[in-house]
């Protein structure tokens, strides 16, 4: 007894130190730089009072691509959602086959590995600029992430009631549609709310490569120093991201 | 020839072994006889579920072969499988309804494999299909309860929405597999009745497995005995005594194998 605890706490430090090491590693890759960040004091007031009085002028501006942002993620979501579904089915071991679930399980893993700006900087260069390409890559962005999520929900399904349906002559559709979807919709229909709020917050930066939304007037004002802009996007972009905050938690309440 | 004396179940050398090995059946001849209701008894692990699910398909037997009304189970693949599973309907100890839907719902899913695969994909049941669904409910005295979740029903209550989904099926046989096992002893009585009344009114094959001696002798027309997997007992419900039943559990009866240990002064 007492030699397997003395091997426990043997894990234990070893756990503990390689974790503290690798986190440190980290930091010294980041070239922490304590000295920089003390003399950074004029650059940040300078920024900050630059930012006042706020150039309200660009409001009407602000408010539209904030819009056509929301709208990017809402479409893209819906489309990635369309996809999602079948997908997630084919991947759901409990539905389907483990010979076809584990690859679409794997195509799902790759496309979520792919960065969102890179799969939108090719967007805009196969459809060109505009809030297209942005909702294609947001639409292909989640869709590896919603289906996935999708499929492990499909796979909580409390395999007694599947087999209840199967028992009553159903076919695979129907039972898919009676033993597996009412279980898992609360949880896909709230996940699938909580990812169309990341989605917003992803597109923010779809307007660096040109796929339309705030992330162009983001860059255009920060690299012409107009900060008293600057500010308002800052504004309007977290009135709306609180407000989304509170719509989806109220959505995902009454889902539940 | 559709003679009333015959068999709407018949177990042929019925054999079941799992692929863990595990023997379920072993070597079964048993014929139930159509409109027959008959109590199945034994430890569990005697092979009393295994029985039931062979019956529909839902376990695969591995050797001889099990005849519902004619058709082989062991031989039915496909569309064929589920017409016969759509004949037979299960009752489950656990009720397995999907608590999220309606009660009408839950008994609406035992008409899904009548109605075209669009309809019941979209849930616009024909009218037809509804009417039965409600019938079913009435039968179990539900019918107020139909747009009530199913979550929200006692036990009781949920068990009988698994009788009205079996009853929609319109089924030549029902499997109940420990109906009351989860339920109290008042309550266990009511479904019993229910099942009784069911098969007597309608005269739908049933086959009942029980924990209980007590319920099967009061409520099994028919008694069957399984140990191992292998029939040891087949008799009359009213004419059973302590002794057979110390022979099918190869032990002397307990106050656990009763539901009302009956109390003397």
């Amino acid at each position: 007894m007492r030699r397997e605890r003395a091997r426990r706490l043997r894990y234990k430090v070893c756990g503990w130190l390689t974790g503290s090491a690798l986190v440190g590693w980290a930091f010294w890759w980041s070239q922490v730089d304590l000295a920089a960040l003390v003399r950074s004091g004029p650059r940040w007031r300078d920024f900050f009072t630059r930012m006042v009085p706020p150039d309200w002028s660009v409001t009407g501006v602000v408010l539209r691509s904030t819009v056509e942002t929301l709208m990017i993620a809402l479409a893209g979501t819906a489309l990635a959602v369309v996809l999602a579904l079948p997908l997630g089915f084919l991947a759901a071991s409990n539905v389907t086959p483990a010979w076809i679930a584990q690859p679409v399980k794997w195509l799902l893993g790759f496309i979520r590995s792919i960065p969102l700006i890179l799969v939108a900087f090719v967007c805009v260069m196969a459809v060109g600029l505009g809030p297209f390409p942005g909702m294609l890559a947001i639409a292909f962005h989640s869709l590896g992430m919603l289906g996935k999520f999708y499929a492990e929900e499909f796979e909580t399904a409390d395999p007694g009631i599947v087999a209840a349906i199967e028992g009553t002559g159903a076919s695979w559709a129907q039972t898919v549609r009676y033993g597996v979807v009412p279980q898992s919709v609360p949880q896909i229909f709230s996940f699938t709310v909580y990812r169309l709020e990341m989605n917003f917050r992803d597109s923010a930066v779809l307007g660096l490569v040109g796929a339309g939304g705030i992330g162009y007037y983001i860059q255009l004002y920060m690299r012409s120093f107009r900060f008293e802009r600057v500010v308002v996007l800052v504004v309007v972009v977290v009135v709306v991201v609180t407000l989304l905050d509170q719509l989806t938690f109220w959505v995902r309440r009454w889902a539940r | 020839m559709a003679t009333p004396r015959q068999p709407a179940i018949r177990c042929v050398e019925t054999s079941v072994v799992y692929p863990n090995g595990v023997r379920g059946l072993d070597r079964l001849d048993l014929e139930i006889m159509r409109g027959q209701m008959v109590a199945v008894v034994g430890l569990s692990g005697a092979g009393k579920s295994t029985l039931l699910r062979a019956i529909n398909g839902l376990v695969k037997v591995t050797g001889g072969d099990v005849v519902v009304e004619g058709q082989s189970v062991r031989r039915a693949e496909g569309r064929a499988l589920r017409q016969l599973r759509a004949h037979v309907g299960m009752i489950f100890q656990d009720y397995r309804l999907v608590k999220r839907l309606t009660v009408l719902q839950n008994v609406l899913v035992g008409r899904v494999a009548s109605v075209p695969t669009w309809r019941a994909l979209i849930g616009a049941w024909p009218a037809a299909d509804v009417d039965l669904a409600f019938d079913a409910l009435e039968r179990v005295g539900l019918a107020d309860r139909a747009y009530v979740k199913a979550s929200q029903l006692s036990g009781g209550q949920q068990q009988r929405v698994g009788i009205a989904r079996a009853l929609a099926q319109q089924p030549s046989v029902i499997l109940a597999d420990e109906p009351v096992a989860s339920l109290d002893p008042v309550t266990s009585h009511q479904v019993m009745e229910d099942l009784r009344r069911i098969n007597q009114e309608l005269g739908i094959t049933t086959l009942v497995n029980l924990h209980f001696l007590d319920l099967a002798k009061a409520y099994g027309g028919r008694i069957i005995g399984l140990r191992q997997g292998r029939l040891v007992f087949d008799g009359d419900g009213h004419s059973v005594t302590e002794r057979d039943f110390n022979h099918i559990y190869g032990r002397a009866m307990t106050a656990d194998d009763v539901l009302e240990a009956r109390v003397t002064l």
